[in-house]
């Protein structure tokens, strides 16, 4: 016998998991300090349309966080996901007021983000190009795109049905929330039980060897930044029905609050690690912080300084604990 | 009975440059096959041609007297040929099992989308229960050592019925430990009937674990034959063509006056109470089987990290040495491990690599004198026989013996006293460490104080004067050359042997 392995080889895997579970659960408890830090400060915190009117608010950025966290798995970034917003709404709203079909609208609004998205993708795949800057220029084109298509203007949306996707009920839950539920259900699940959602963390993890092993990264890759694409397209339905109305400059910043929802979930921005749960606390830990300080008056000017200072701190916190296990 | 894997008469051009002229080669089912050949030989070439990395210009490739024609990787990979890189290509995050099916899964469902993890599992210990390799398919990648790493890209090529294994390097940075264990795994893929080609530097591990050995230069075959006939003499005179009598350069030095003096040094879980004195004009060896604290004592030594404990006396004066240029401004230089990722910028020139310690030299009121840098540069690639196509030159493009030449170029210009040397020739052909050996010979002569802290028992043995034997972060024992001998100095090294109160 060759003792290649000196420890026990089944004593080694509950170790593993409980490390994952710390670091899994450290920014859930985050998430239940900063709640309970604004249950005591006001009593209109912890009450149940205030906890589903939060999860209502955050459904359009954790949608949009969620696509960012396959992105940003593979190693790579989509800054263009706030200008897809956009773009995606104001031909969603636009279509639906030209066919006055809700379905032709939402369609419409959903394919131009996948489009978009694996522009992105291809661009990125097979000409080898930096996420980075693929993306930072798509964002930047994008955003005029919207400017010509609305003529800057807001385009109104009055067709009931469409309006259903933003301010609609499921029993006492809003419709979005029950988009977003389902959207972190199938991520979660694509990225635990597929072979797609293998090849995800492989090309992060290593993209050469990956390639090496035969996995189809271009392939693969360019299904991860649709994917981003066509979430930042759903988001965007939800958003303009929410409003009742597509504005040129909607989505504006959305990128960068969704990339700090995927780090604060402990997404590497290395790559070849992370999960939507932790994007889905994220994602909740922003909305808290945001609701938290509207409830008891926080000038929005200090509630940036705040959030920027949780992200850090957040982060600091996160390291702290991964330099431990080293 | 065929050869498992046999080439005839290859020959391969790249533009009016040939590199091979008709090598023949053979490997035999069950054998270990030693490649060898100084950089520049065309034994890269050759295993590339075998890879299907490049494809041959003449000559015929058989595989069990079969003819084949490897036009890919992939192609190779599905004649059963695997090679076995030195950069390992796993996904750190992921287990054992994902890694050696990583590309393959094991999977079900329509269009065979989910993920079948524990197929996976049961198809890997199915393999390593085959080779008896003991190996929990469970656990990450990124919490293996690197010689467990190794095995794990031996399974990945072994689950594809690979029967032909190229292995580049592979135990370039493996502990001596780990070293023995893949040997032992070489052996049950012997057993087998799988066949290894074999590339190292190292002519001790090819005598202990090669049967036969075929010998490259200048892109011909100059000898081949069982590895019993061949002694380390004869190896490396068919691989340069003459008589190495002064491999090593064998001078008699005079150590000078103490220049720099550790005492007591300590760092949590590295090192314990380490003293030593170090004087001019002297070679001293710090030998250790790796990760017994030699490298990081050097780092230490140079601020590179902070120590936990202890003194260092630089000329005779106490010093606190908490940073590389603290330490560079008191005359230390050091030459570290990993040359790409420590030594060398690799996208810049030689020149550029070369000055850069050294920039208040060629600069003047922030900008630099690139005259200067350049005529400066020439003498040192003259001084060194820095072979490169020019100066300014990515050093990424230039062989690992040259490599190391410009980093030691880097350091000499800031007129050391005292210099440092982890692994200075690890990866590194045996002409080109033949040559740095000399150099450094030549710098004991000037007077300087030469350090080396190396895993390479041979090199300790023929370079310096006095060895300084580590165990688990402790100066177990000090010898002197001429009291050396490769059994006493792995018997301390592997801790089998134990003094105390060496050097205080």
């Amino acid at each position: 016998m060759n003792m290649i392995n000196s420890t026990n080889p089944v004593a080694s895997k509950p170790a593993v998991n409980r490390l994952s579970l710390i670091q899994q659960y450290g920014m859930f408890f985050i998430l239940i300090l900063v709640a309970a830090i604004f249950t005591m400060l006001t009593p209109n915190f912890l009450t149940p349309s205030n906890l589903i009117n939060i999860l209502r608010q955050v459904s359009v950025i954790g949608i949009v966080a969620a696509g960012q966290t396959l992105v940003i798995i593979t190693s790579g970034i989509d800054l263009s996901v706030g200008s897809i917003v956009g773009l995606s709404g104001a031909v969603s709203a636009g279509v639906t007021l030209a066919t006055g079909n809700a379905f032709l609208g939402i369609a419409a609004g959903l394919l131009t983000g996948m489009v978009f998205g694996v522009a992105n993708g291809l661009l990125i795949s097979r000409l080898k190009l930096t996420p980075f800057i693929v993306t930072l220029a798509s964002m930047t084109m994008l955003s005029g795109f919207t400017l010509i298509y609305t003529g800057g203007n807001p385009i109104l949306v009055t067709n009931p049905v469409y309006k259903f996707i933003g301010q609609g009920y499921v029993g006492p839950i809003p419709f979005p929330v029950v988009v977003l539920l389902l959207v972190y259900a199938i991520l979660y699940f694509v990225l635990k039980r597929t072979v797609h959602g293998q090849y995800i963390y492989a090309i992060g993890g290593n993209e050469k060897a990956s390639l090496l092993a035969g996995v189809r990264v271009n392939l693969h890759k360019t299904i991860v930044y649709g994917t981003s694409g066509l979430l930042a397209g759903l988001a965007s339905v939800i958003l303009t029905a929410r409003l009742s109305s597509a504005t040129p400059v909607a989505g504006t910043g959305y990128e960068l609050d969704a990339i700090a929802a995927v780090i604060l979930g402990g997404t590497s921005l290395f790559g070849g690690k992370g999960s939507v749960v932790g994007t889905l606390i994220g994602v909740l830990l922003l909305g808290i912080l945001t609701s938290g300080m509207n409830l008891i008056n926080v000038s929005p000017f200090y509630q940036n300084v705040a959030k920027g200072l949780i992200v850090l701190l957040a982060v600091i916190i996160d390291r702290m604990i991964n330099k431990e296990k080293q | 009975m065929p050869a498992l894997l046999s080439l005839q008469k290859i020959e391969k051009s790249f533009g009016s440059n040939q590199i091979l002229h008709q090598v023949d080669f053979h490997l035999q089912k069950g054998q270990v096959h030693a490649l060898l050949g100084a950089n520049g030989a065309g034994k890269s070439t050759l295993m590339k041609i075998i890879a299907g990395e490049y494809t041959k210009d003449a000559g015929t490739i058989r595989i069990e007297g079969e003819d084949v024609h490897i036009l890919s990787p992939g192609h190779a990979k599905r004649q059963g040929i695997s090679v076995i890189h030195q950069e390992l290509s796993l996904v750190p995050e992921f287990t054992v099992a994902e890694n050696v099916y990583l590309g393959k899964e094991p999977a079900q469902g329509p269009g065979s989308f989910l993920l079948s993890r524990s197929e996976a599992a049961r198809k890997t210990i199915e393999l390593l229960d085959k080779y008896q390799i003991e190996l929990d398919p469970h656990r990450k990648v990124k919490d293996l050592s690197i010689g467990q790493q190794q095995v794990v890209e031996i399974l990945k090529a072994i689950s594809e019925d690979s029967r032909v294994l190229v292995m580049d390097e592979p135990t370039a940075t493996l502990t001596a430990a780990e070293t023995n264990q893949l040997f032992e795994v070489i052996h049950s893929l012997k057993s087998k009937g799988i066949g290894i080609i074999y590339i190292s530097h190292r002519l001790d591990e090819i005598q202990q674990i090669c049967d036969w050995v075929t010998i490259l230069k200048d892109g011909r075959k100059t000898a081949e034959g069982p590895i019993a006939e061949f002694g380390n003499e004869r190896i490396i005179e068919c691989m340069v063509g003459r008589q190495m009598d002064h491999y090593y350069p064998n001078t008699k030095h005079n150590p000078g006056e103490v220049v720099l003096e550790l005492q007591h040094i300590r760092k949590n879980g590295v090192l314990r109470n380490v003293s030593a004195t170090f004087r001019k004009g002297e070679i001293v060896g710090i030998f250790g089987l790796l990760g017994a604290g030699q490298s990081e004592l050097m780092r230490i030594i140079f601020g590179a990290d902070r120590a936990d404990g202890g003194q260092l006396i630089c000329k005779g004066q106490a010093v606190q040495i908490d940073s590389p240029r603290t330490a560079m401004s008191h005359g230390i230089a050091l030459v570290t491990e990993n040359r790409k990722e420590e030594g060398l910028v690799l996208e810049l020139g030689s020149d550029q690599n070369m000055t850069l310690t050294s920039m208040e030299q060629f600069s003047g009121y922030g900008l630099r004198n690139l005259g200067k840098i350049k005529e400066i540069a020439k003498e040192y690639v003259g001084k060194l026989n820095i072979k490169l196509h020019a100066l300014h030159h990515p050093v990424k493009h230039l062989s690992g013996g040259n490599q190391q030449k410009v980093i030691l170029g880097k350091w000499l210009l800031t007129s050391p006293d005292i210099i440092l040397l982890s692994e200075p020739t690890r990866g590194i052909d045996i002409g080109a460490r033949s040559e740095i050996y000399h150099l450094l010979d030549r710098l004991a002569h000037e007077e300087k104080a030469i350090v080396i802290a190396s895993s390479d028992v041979d090199e300790i043995l023929g370079l310096c004067d006095r060895v300084l034997i580590m165990f688990r972060g402790e100066i177990i024992a000090e010898v002197d050359q001429a009291d050396a001998s490769i059994e006493l100095l792995m018997e301390y090294a592997s801790g089998a042997r134990q003094t105390t109160g060496v050097g205080g």
